[in-house]
């Protein structure tokens, strides 16, 4: 049979999987372990898969920054860290209508300097703000949506282990394009926080305005946060001052906010059990899709599927703008049916040298453009990692809801991808600068 | 006993044997820690750390797996089933439990088979030449967990499609003792 | 009847390897095989993203030719490690050269089940910082990144703090903020790991031993090869496609050391040979524990060592 056939049956097998209530992640190692026994004939290596993948994931060193954060981020919720900066947030600017959605994204974006991760921003930020939304009579979709998108920070603000991976393929120098994310970063921040302003505009009712804080209420506030400001401090000193990696950092975020869960008497044993018992839902829940999307992903680059895209668009001899925006079209496409990182590592090998040297286009920026396509792959829906982490933290917000609520940031997307394609200086300016 | 009062005992032992696996990983977070400040204020980093982080990581990651599979933390979508009748509903969930249940029976015995490799390969870790094979026997033993639980889900998944109870709210676990009473 | 292979890889489809050698050796295969051969190339990872995990790949089918660091999995194939000592080869033609040698004559264990499509002995590893190093006191309390106990020992012998658990790719991003001073480090891949642009001294004077990459395959699936098939493999593989990937990478290092030496912001120390005899002498404790039978009765080092000789006098 024709790969490409099997791979269009192959994701029809995956989809269909997951309306038969198969989990997610399961869908994808099941659809992919048949798609790969149906295009090799060879059912044992197939099966084999499970294990290779399993194995490779499960004693991943890179990886394993994943938990840290996630168990970071259990004990910034247990210790009340987290919460201290929402207090914070709201006395500064929660009497304003939709100000602690703005404080969320300026959040994610203040994690996201310490955090590698998107996933882990989410997961993190989904524990600490989203209470204190819901506190304050914020709809679910936009305290929901307000953190899955904001979330994507985690990726483009540095460090980020997606660039890491994008550098690694690419032999580019990771510094480099970390550098570059920031101005990106930034104008994402700025872009959200508008796709806020309008929406609370059009629907007041989503975002209902707190009472003003007195000065005084706020000066107590203020030194009340000192210990999660201290957090942030050593993660981000640390980082760029030269003392940590990124999973010493991680490390010295799991102790200290451990530290501060104690000291603040706030670890008994039901709440020790409850921070476990959070940790290991979401890293179980997390690796079981990360292991389902690279069993499939291997049984997609055997497809074909992705290199007959690029086949395709090559072959139309347009405008290079015109392919970059196809591209981007195309990642998007590939993104909302299934995992995007996957997506990015199956076609970097054709789509890398088209941009770079068939068409000219700096590596850096296109490092950033595949980066910011990449997380808008993460909340679109089907497939929308960054959303099912969000519904994995809160099982009781529907998924619709979810994707409800990141309707305005994916516009607010669209128009950051467009402004960073059609100006190139907003990646490159710094990086060549410095 | 109820599949429903099993998975509730197993539940607690799984989140039992993943506060085991992650004081692994905060063991794993005070060596790093400790290391930066060998390396920062000694110069003298510690000799075999990535050998902790090569043992140590693999049972924490497995760890988390039972936990997550009693807890049914693994993100479905259950559209088709809420929108059936509600036999037929059930019947979908008896599907999906059953292929997570090939896919689980599927890691353990590649994992199992990929562990003994280990062992009869006799492999070892990079600096200090400790024997693998335990952290990966550990690992696979925790993968193993797995099977009884997504069985016992099962079951009672089936229980629930034989007596014609509908489908539950999404993961009535997480509040903590569990919404064991709606499913009887 | 066309048979079908897949050689996969977790690195980059830009290194050296995947862009100009594996080609060349599936150009070169394919066409002898006079059209019963057929090898797909899965770079970057595509077939299966866990570098550790591609020796398992092969033995279980889900690849049939893989690029495997024989670091990844300690405790096989030890005897390889015999070409990270010291001041053995020069290029990375003969070191892949000798150490196949090795293999043909039975000395390398652990493959029963496998055969040697190719080898790589990258190196000879040399010294990169972001500090100058024109001698040993320069060299003395830098922290370095080794990979493997061979180089942590030499690093040691040679008064650095040596640094174990870095990946590669992180070295650069570590050396710029300070993390490390320098790294063991081949000069072939000083661009590859953007590591040019974090450490810009460079010292090459110094071999300091080379790193096994082996390119696996199962006999069974050699043995059911078609036999046009199998005869193409009997020409390319080994010893002609283990040169092919040791120029390869001679010429990469080539280039790599030609752009440094022209780069005004980088430096390349010359040292003399009395530094370089007093350095052979400080690591010669790392040589003498390799200089004796193994547990096979076997003498590594001087099986390495008049593999390298022969390999010298036949090219
Ligand atoms: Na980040
Ligand atoms: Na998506």
């Amino acid at each position: 049979m024709d790969p490409i056939i099997v791979g269009l049956l192959g994701f029809a097998g995956m989809l269909s999987l997951i309306a038969l209530h198969v989990p997610i992640g399961i869908a994808m190692a099941m659809a992919g372990v048949i798609g790969f026994a149906v295009l090799t004939g060879n059912l044992s290596a197939a099966i084999a898969m499970f294990g290779t993948e399993t194995a490779g994931a499960i004693s991943s060193p890179e990886l394993v920054i994943i938990p840290m954060f996630l168990l970071m981020g259990a004990f910034a919720g247990t210790s009340g860290l987290a919460g201290d900066l929402y207090r914070l947030s709201n006395a500064l600017i929660g009497h304003r209508k939709g100000g602690l959605a703005v404080a969320t994204i300026a959040g994610c974006g203040g994690f996201g300097a310490a955090c590698g991760s998107s996933i882990a921003t989410t997961a993190t930020m989904a524990r600490i703000a989203l209470p204190e939304m819901e506190s304050r009579n914020y709809a679910q979709s936009l305290g929901a949506g307000s953190i899955a998108a904001g979330g994507t920070l985690g990726s483009l603000i540095p460090p980020s282990s997606i660039m890491l991976i994008y550098a690694f393929l690419t032999e580019q120098f990771v510094v480099d394009l970390f550098i570059a994310g920031i101005l990106p970063g930034l104008l994402t921040i700025g872009i959200y926080i508008l796709a806020i302003y309008v929406v609370v505009r059009r629907n007041p009712a989503l975002a209902p305005a707190g009472e003003r804080a007195t000065w005084g209420q706020t000066a107590r506030v203020a030194l009340s946060t000192w210990g999660i400001i201290l957090v942030i401090g050593i993660m981000t000193v640390g980082l760029y001052g030269g003392i940590f990696t990124v999973t010493e950092a991680a490390a010295a975020g799991v102790l200290v906010t451990m530290l501060f869960a104690f000291a603040r008497g706030k670890l008994d044993r039901a709440s020790l059990r409850r921070t476990v018992a959070e940790t290991a839902y979401s890293v179980g829940m997390l690796y079981t899709i990360l292991i389902g999307a690279h069993i499939f992903s291997n049984f997609v680059t055997l497809t074909q599927l992705p290199s007959a895209l690029i086949e395709g668009i090559v072959s139309l001899d347009l405008a290079p703008l015109l392919v970059i925006m196809m591209l981007a079209l195309m990642y998007i496409v590939l993104g909302a049916i299934f995992d995007s990182i996957a997506a990015m590592v199956i076609t970097l090998p054709f789509v890398f040298p088209l941009v770079t040297v068939g068409l000219g286009y700096d590596p850096i920026w296109w490092g950033i453009v595949m980066i910011v396509v990449i997380e808008i792959g993460m909340i679109t829906p089907p497939i929308g990692i960054n959303v099912f982490v969000m519904h994995g933290v809160r099982r009781d917000i529907p998924l619709r809801t979810i994707f409800r609520g990141i309707m305005p940031f994916l516009a607010a997307d669209i128009v950051r991808l467009l402004l960073i394609i059609l100006f190139p200086a907003i990646a490159l300016w710094l990086p060549r600068t410095m | 006993m109820s599949a429903s009062a099993l998975i509730l005992k197993w539940l607690r032992r799984s989140e039992d044997a993943a506060a085991i696996g992650l004081l692994g990983l905060l063991i794993l977070s005070v060596a790093t820690f400790a290391d930066v400040i060998m390396r920062g204020v000694f110069n003298a980093p510690i000799y075999g750390l990535s050998d902790l982080v090569e043992i140590v990581t693999p049972p924490v990651v497995a760890s988390c797996f039972p936990a997550a599979l009693a807890a049914r933390q693994n993100i479905t979508i259950r559209f088709l089933g809420r929108g059936l009748p509600t036999r037929a509903g059930q019947a979908v969930e008896v599907f999906g439990q059953a292929v997570t249940l090939l896919v689980i029976l599927g890691i353990v015995w590649r994992v199992g088979d990929y562990s003994w490799d280990i062992f009869d390969n006799q492999q070892v870790t990079w600096l200090l030449n400790i024997p693998a094979w335990p952290s990966w026997f550990l690992t696979s033993l925790l993968l193993a967990v797995c099977v009884p639980i997504q069985c016992l889900v099962l079951l009672e998944t089936v229980a629930n499609l034989r007596q014609g109870n509908p489908l539950l709210p999404d993961h009535p676990e997480l509040d903590g003792q569990t919404g064991n009473e709606s499913r009887g | 009847e066309t048979a079908t292979l897949r050689f996969s890889s977790a690195f980059s489809p830009m290194s050296a390897n995947n862009r100009v050698s594996v080609p060349a050796f599936i150009e070169a295969v394919e066409k002898a095989s006079e059209g019963t051969l057929k090898i797909e190339h899965y770079p970057g990872g595509s077939l299966g993203k866990s570098p550790v995990q591609q020796l398992s790949m092969v033995e279980n089918g889900i690849t049939d030719i893989a690029e495997v660091v024989v670091a990844y999995t300690p405790g096989r194939f030890p005897e390889l490690s015999v070409f990270e000592l010291p001041f053995l080869a020069e290029t990375n033609v003969e070191a892949g050269l000798a150490a196949y040698s090795l293999y043909e004559k039975g000395l390398v264990s652990d493959f029963e089940d496998l055969m040697l499509v190719g080898i790589i002995m990258t190196g000879p590893y040399a010294l990169s910082s972001a500090e100058p190093i024109a001698n040993l006191d320069d060299i003395s309390g830098t922290r370095l990144r080794v990979a493997g106990p061979i180089q942590t020992e030499m690093a040691s012998l040679l008064g650095a703090t040596p640094v174990g658990n870095v990946a590669a790719p992180q070295i650069a991003e570590n050396i710029s903020r300070g993390l490390l001073e320098g790294a063991m480090m081949a000069p072939g891949n000083l661009y590859n790991f953007r590591i040019a642009d974090a450490a810009k001294h460079h010292m090459w004077d110094l071999k300091l031993g080379s790193v096994a990459v082996i390119f696996p395959m199962r006999r069974d699936t050699y043995e059911n090869l078609p036999p046009k098939a199998k005869a193409a493999f009997d020409t390319y593989s080994g010893e002609w496609f283990t040169r092919v990937l040791g120029e390869g990478l001679d010429k990469q290092q080539e280039e790599s050391k030609a752009k440094i030496s022209a780069d005004s912001e980088q430096t390349v120390y010359t040292w003399t040979d009395e530094q370089i005899e007093e350095v052979r002498a400080l690591l010669q404790p790392v040589v003498e524990e390799w200089n004796q039978p193994n547990e096979n009765g076997v003498n590594l080092y001087e099986e390495a060592v008049s593999a390298l000789e022969s390999v010298r006098a036949q090219n």
